[in-house]
């Protein structure tokens, strides 16, 4: 199945190293990744209140469902 | 070929600066009516200036991170990435040549001295960079102070297409300072050349 787009507002999970991490996509950045790939602000968090952001093209990261997550 | 930052600000970035200049022409006639219709044109103009300077110089820095990261092993790209983002003041800030200065040279480079060192008239090009922000910062927060404004600030489209001049040169001079350390950097052109 092909992934879809990602969206401002979607909730995504990426990978640092093994780690999985939960964030939120903040902005398109457009194509100022290698080759062109769009870049996506992912905004998370680590521990309460410590804000950090990351930008990574679409296939660094998997948009998670929200209807999969209520499950 | 120059980075996509470069080609956006050229593009889609110019479009939109020359929208303005576009308006100013449509707005008629020549009395004080223009003359209060235009005030509020060029202080737009130079929000509109500032702002989309910010965005080159905030793509551009992504572009370089991503080149740079890519180059680290696979597992630990998304947290060194996270480390180059940490605090850069061009997500969100002004684009001020000390914060430009400051988010470039954390990937390693004595940033304005490579720039100044292009070119003997990038020095005046970076205090007028300076100079736009002060009024960007005045106009936003309609606070001008008398000190440095004078009595009755009144910004002239010539200014602003004269700030607008300087930063198409130094939009240039960043892109070449960039290409030219990271293909030292990493034996290799970030952008095909």
């Amino acid at each position: 199945m092909k992934k879809r787009v990602p969206r401002v507002g979607d909730k995504v999970r990426f990978y640092f190293g093994k780690h999985p991490i939960i964030g939120q996509v903040r902005e398109d950045r457009g194509p100022l990744g290698i080759g062109g790939r769009h870049l996506y602000e992912i905004v998370y968090e680590r521990g309460e209140g410590n804000v950090y952001i990351v930008e990574l093209p679409a296939e660094e990261f998997e948009i998670i469902d929200p209807k999969k997550e209520e499950a | 070929m120059p980075s996509t930052a470069l080609l956006q600000w050229r593009g889609a970035r110019a479009a939109v600066l020359d929208e303005i200049e576009a308006a100013h022409a449509l707005v008629g006639g020549t009395g004080l009516g223009r003359r209060y219709a235009t005030q509020q044109l060029n202080r737009a103009y130079a929000l509109l200036l500032s702002s989309e300077f910010q965005g080159l110089c905030r793509d551009l820095h992504s572009e370089c991170v991503t080149v740079i990261v890519a180059s680290t092993p696979a597992a630990t790209q998304a947290l060194s990435q996270a480390q180059y983002l940490w605090g850069r003041q061009l997500t969100r800030g002004n684009p001020q040549s000390g914060a430009i200065g400051s988010d470039f040279g954390r990937l390693g480079v004595v940033f304005w001295d490579e720039v100044c060192a292009l070119h003997a008239q990038h020095q005046r090009r970076r205090e007028l960079l300076d100079e736009l922000v002060t009024w960007r910062n005045a106009i936003a927060h309609n606070d001008f102070d008398p000190a440095v404004f004078g009595p009755n600030p009144t910004l002239h489209l010539v200014q602003v297409r004269a700030w607008r001049r300087a930063l198409n040169l130094l939009a240039e001079a960043f892109d070449s300072v960039m290409y030219n350390y990271l293909t030292g950097l990493l034996g290799a052109a970030p952008w095909p050349p």
